[in-house]
């Protein structure tokens, strides 16, 4: 069965790139947010097996989302996705619960090593 | 522009008797212009922000409404403006960027809001508006019968 | 409060150029993985630009372009903006997104989130050049996307800094691909006091004494 994932991202551009590589390689997309708050909503009803996370999101960021999600689940798994220049921010996030990150922009290759990982 | 235009930067002020005042390019600014239609004398600040209470010592009167329209107000009254006659229009205030640390009323807003406050206070009617959006203006102001032209992008002169 | 842009001397600028030109390769590996062809880059102007200057440099004060501009905090504060030309824009669009835009006036709302991405992702190229040289913590934030005359986008970002007299870091760059070329311009404008932070970061690490 193919394992459920949640996308979050402002921007759409990323999401679709994302879904793209993850589609293409038998994963299943089961949901997508704008920003953390809407993501922490989204969480509670799909329940995804992994969620790939922003960082800098407007209403609540990638941070404080993971935060919110983990409280609830400390078991779910989270990969950051940074922007060059970001990566301050993602070792915060990682200290929140997150389990990896991925840097923009992707290299297919790079997202699917790291999805692996983070699923096995 | 030709040689009886006069431009009026960001945070400046200035009066004419003839001519042309022109701001290019307002963004949240707020044009403001005061006019005396009898003596054909008028005024128009280009201002950033909406007031100076948080300063205590203002270098730059033009920045802020509240020292921009004082300052204004004493200039054309030094050149013989009758002050209790004078008109007023208001163009830009626009709300260009929308970013995450967007106050609950944008700046463009404040400014246009901070302005019509000003006026009322000092008595003086507006006349005329064209503000908000979320596009940049150009303002040119015709000292002869008190025009204002207002110049967006992809977007015929309008006369207000 | 004036800047004297002469305060960045001979020194600091070659600095800025060796900065200007590792942010760039980044830039253009970025911009390659995005548009997934080899994207080649010269950065052909590093300069320290008046705030009265910009429009000007921009191709005029009414001229219309197109900027990704996004806040920049953390230990420096300011507004980041990536300039590109507006006439070549949907053709970026176009390259991002894998198909052609229906309306060259008007980007689809995908083709615009595709912008404002490589607008971001080429700032965070550009900041962490930066932040190699004068280890200042830098974070850029949402990004928008504006069409408008260059004077009134500055205008907008001068409001947004509160501050009437501004500096402007650029770094000019020529992005290639194929027989095609696209320049872009990277534009940093500092508040105040963190430029302040940033001039002695920057002395620092070249070994000067700091001079404020």
């Amino acid at each position: 069965m193919a394992h459920r994932v949640m996308l979050v991202d402002d921007a759409s551009f990323m999401r679709m790139m994302l879904k793209n590589i993850l589609v293409g390689s038998g994963y299943e997309v089961i949901g997508e947010a704008e920003n953390g708050a809407k993501a922490v909503e989204q969480y509670k009803s799909l329940k995804p097996d992994l969620v790939i996370m922003d960082i800098i999101m407007p209403e609540m960021g990638g941070i404080d989302a993971v935060r919110e999600i983990i409280k609830g689940n400390p078991s779910a798994k989270i990969l950051m996705c940074s922007s060059m220049g970001q990566q301050s921010l993602v070792v915060e996030a990682i200290q929140a619960g997150a389990k990896d990150f991925i840097v923009k922009p992707f290299q297919p290759s790079n997202v699917l090593e790291a999805v692996k990982k983070v699923l096995d | 522009m030709d040689e009886s235009d006069l431009a009026v930067g960001i945070a400046e002020f200035k009066s004419a008797g003839s001519g042309r005042l022109i701001a290019y390019g307002l963004g949240s600014c707020v044009g403001l212009t005061l006019y005396d239609r009898a003596k054909k004398l008028g005024g128009l600040a280009h201002i950033m922000l909406p007031s100076s209470r948080m300063h205590a010592q203002v270098s730059v009167r033009g920045k802020y409404v509240d020292t921009a329209v004082e300052s204004l107000m004493e200039e054309l009254g030094r050149q013989g403006a009758d002050l209790g006659r004078l008109e007023a229009k208001l163009v830009g205030g626009a709300n260009m960027f929308i970013s995450i640390t967007q106050q609950a009323v944008p700046i463009g807003m404040r400014n246009v809001s901070a302005a019509r406050e000003q006026l009322g206070a000092k008595g003086i009617k507006i006349k005329a508006e064209d503000v908000g959006g979320s596009q940049g203006r150009t303002v040119f102001f015709t000292l002869a019968d008190g025009k204002i032209e207002i110049r967006k992008l992809n977007q015929p002169i309008l006369s207000i | 409060m004036g800047y004297e842009t002469a305060k960045f001397t001979e020194f600091q600028i070659d600095a800025l150029k060796e900065i200007g030109n590792i942010g760039a390769g980044n830039a253009a590996t970025a911009l390659s993985q995005m548009v997934g062809k080899r994207v080649d880059m010269s950065v052909t102007k590093v300069l320290i630009l008046p705030a009265d200057a910009i429009a000007g440099f921009l191709g005029g004060i009414e001229k219309n372009v197109a900027a990704v501009h996004m806040p920049v905090y953390g230990e420096m504060l300011g507004v980041a903006l990536i300039f590109f030309p507006l006439e070549r824009l949907s053709e970026l669009s176009g390259m991002l997104i894998g198909k052609n835009e229906e309306d060259p006036n008007h980007l689809s709302e995908l083709g615009q989130s595709a912008i404002k991405e490589l607008g971001s992702i080429l700032t965070g190229a550009y900041l962490s050049a930066l932040f190699r040289f004068v280890h200042i913590q830098l974070i850029h934030g949402v990004p928008g996307l504006v069409i408008d005359m260059a004077q009134a986008i500055l205008d907008t970002v001068l409001v947004e800094l509160e501050q009437r007299e501004e500096i402007a870091i650029v770094i000019e760059t020529e992005f290639l691909e194929d027989d095609k070329q696209l320049t872009g311009s990277f534009f940093l404008l500092p508040e105040a006091d963190s430029l302040k932070n940033f001039f002695n970061a920057f002395s620092k690490s070249l070994g000067l004494p700091g001079n404020g």
